[in-house]
């Protein structure tokens, strides 16, 4: 497993993807940060909440999660590897991890760069509770949601161009389904249980803490949700 | 003891596959297939295209899970020892982006071998390719990198679908006399599967011959060739005597007229006893000579 984790991160590190991926970041961060605090009119506290949501990163990596994973399904890599000994769960779970590590390092490089710009505006950073710390745990594990997503339709579609384009469309679909079914049914299933209006809602401020168990609940479940089904799918797979 | 342990190393196989069957819905593409490949073989897998060569060689290794069958590598059935296998099966697989070097230090990372790239690099012809990327290689620059990518970490066993295929006669000619050069000096087994089946006839030392799934025959080199029968192929001004003549001798369903030439199938008479009776009966022979059934003839006399 440490063997394939080391060969993914070298892969990605040499690719290029990574670094415009990651400059694309700074660029968005640094943007979001010149509209937001230039007139210091952004309290310092709804600015860090704001950071990651206002931020590319779902499609960005909606974008790199397809490159990592399906690389190897798509030149046939994998069967080498498979016909080396690595079996299927040790080649799915270091992507998985990898994928994961990238969508921490990429939040953190948002981050990083927007406060760094913010703090150089001189933002006022006061009243920053550990609820607002909560609230950008919380928008990462929706994003990890937005990661495993591509797992599997990277898995289901072993072509990147493909599972790229399903990451990115899918999820939107979905979306105008439900909110169809909450005009129809005039109930709030959308904001309650899709993934999608859960950055929103934490980038609003500080919730409830019914509200801050709920969406974690409900984001691990989508996590395992599509993990599971991308770990039974890769296992059944014939290369 | 210790005898007794090197007797158990010697006939231990490379691999040995028991009535390994798999199914794709409800097609049988392998039917109980069993073959035993033994150190220093090269093994030569033929069938037409769709025979099921292919999959044989994936249920082996795992990339399609067999419907029920086993398959043992140095006796084991666990995936403890394949790393001692290097594969190349439908396509070169390689990272497009990176150079030939490039990739064989970043799968050296998973397969190990990283000490032996230059080597490998000089074995395979792609020692002076620079940075260029695999993506621009020809067909036959990739087809070798992806049995460099094969080579590392010194496989014992090499499994290699068509690896001369799209390759020029140059290029076939480089891959056959590595094959034998890594068979001959490393000791390296290998199961080979090709379409061009006089290419394998020239490397080959067992065959096995496959039709819809099922290995219909498995023979060394040498048995082969004592079942390649001989024909003997007469050029004459008259080739409706020639038969006449030779019905008295031979099986008259032995004797064909095919094109302009009389063809006997039959080992037992001589050339020398042909000529005599043909000249004996005033028939003019222009040449009469022995041709060996080749392994193409004998496939197409196996599966149609």
């Amino acid at each position: 497993m440490n063997k394939l984790i080391k060969y993914e991160l070298k892969k990605t590190f040499t690719s290029k993807a990574i670094y415009v991926c990651g400059g694309i970041g700074v660029l968005v961060a640094i943007l979001n940060g010149f509209l937001s605090c230039t007139k210091g009119h952004v309290a310092g506290k709804s600015y860090l909440i704001g950071l990651l949501p206002g931020s590319l990163l779902s499609t960005l990596l909606a974008i790199l999660v397809p490159i990592i994973v399906c690389e190897e399904m798509e030149s046939g890599c994998i069967k080498t590897m498979i016909g080396k000994g690595y079996s299927r769960n040790k080649i799915f779970f270091s992507k998985v991890i990898v994928s994961n590590l990238y969508m921490i390092l990429l939040a953190s490089v948002s981050l990083i760069t927007g406060l760094v710009y913010a703090a150089f505006s001189k933002t006022n950073f006061n009243g920053i509770t550990s609820k607002y710390i909560l609230n950008v745990i919380l928008e990462m594990l929706v994003f990890m949601i937005i990661v495993n997503l591509g797992i599997l339709f990277s898995v289901l579609a072993k072509i990147k161009g493909i599972a790229i384009a399903a990451t990115i469309f899918c999820p939107s679909v979905i979306e105008i389904g439900l909110l169809a079914l909450d005009v129809v049914t005039k109930k709030e299933i959308m904001s309650k249980f899709w993934y999608g209006s859960f950055n929103p809602a934490l980038m609003e401020g500080v919730l409830k803490n019914s509200e801050y168990i709920r969406i974690a609940l409900v984001s691990l479940s989508y996590n395992l949700i599509f993990l599971g089904i991308a770990y039974v799918l890769l296992r059944k797979k014939d290369f | 003891m210790e005898t007794k342990e090197k007797i158990t190393k010697i006939v231990t196989p490379v691999l040995q596959t028991r009535n390994l069957t798999k199914y794709f819905g409800t097609r049988k593409c392998l039917d109980n297939v069993s073959i035993t490949v033994d150190e220093g073989d090269i093994y030569g897998l033929i069938g037409k295209n769709g025979a099921g060569k292919t999959t044989f060689m994936k249920a082996c290794l795992g990339m399609i899970k067999p419907t029920s069958g086993e398959t043992f590598f140095w006796g084991a059935q666990n995936c403890s020892n394949k790393n001692n296998i290097g594969t190349l099966i439908e396509y070169p697989s390689f990272i497009g982006n990176k150079s030939a070097r490039a990739n064989l230090e970043l799968f050296s990372e998973i397969y190990g071998g990283k000490e032996n790239i230059d080597e490998i690099l000089n074995i395979v012809g792609l020692a002076d390719t620079g940075k260029k990327k695999a993506k621009k290689f020809s067909l036959g620059m990739k087809q070798r990198l992806g049995i460099a990518i094969a080579l590392l970490n010194n496989p014992k066993l090499l499994i290699l679908d068509e690896p001369i295929n799209g390759l020029d006669p140059t290029g076939i000619r480089e891959i056959r006399d590595l094959i034998l050069h890594l068979n001959r000096e490393k000791n390296v087994t290998f199961i080979i599967s090709s379409h061009l089946l006089d290419e394998l006839g020239k490397v080959a030392t067992k065959f096995g011959f496959i039709d819809n799934g099922v290995l219909i025959e498995e023979v060394t080199a040498e048995e082969l060739k004592a079942k390649c029968t001989y024909k003997i192929v007469i050029e004459t001004d008259d080739n409706k005597k020639t038969i006449d003549m030779l019905s008295e001798y031979v099986d008259g369903e032995k004797i064909k007229e095919i094109e302009s030439y009389v063809v006997v199938n039959d080992s037992e008479l001589k050339t020398r006893k042909i000529n005599k009776i043909l000249v004996e009966n005033g028939i003019g022979v222009d040449s009469i000579y022995y041709k060996e059934q080749s392994l193409e003839d004998y496939f197409i006399k196996k599966v149609g």
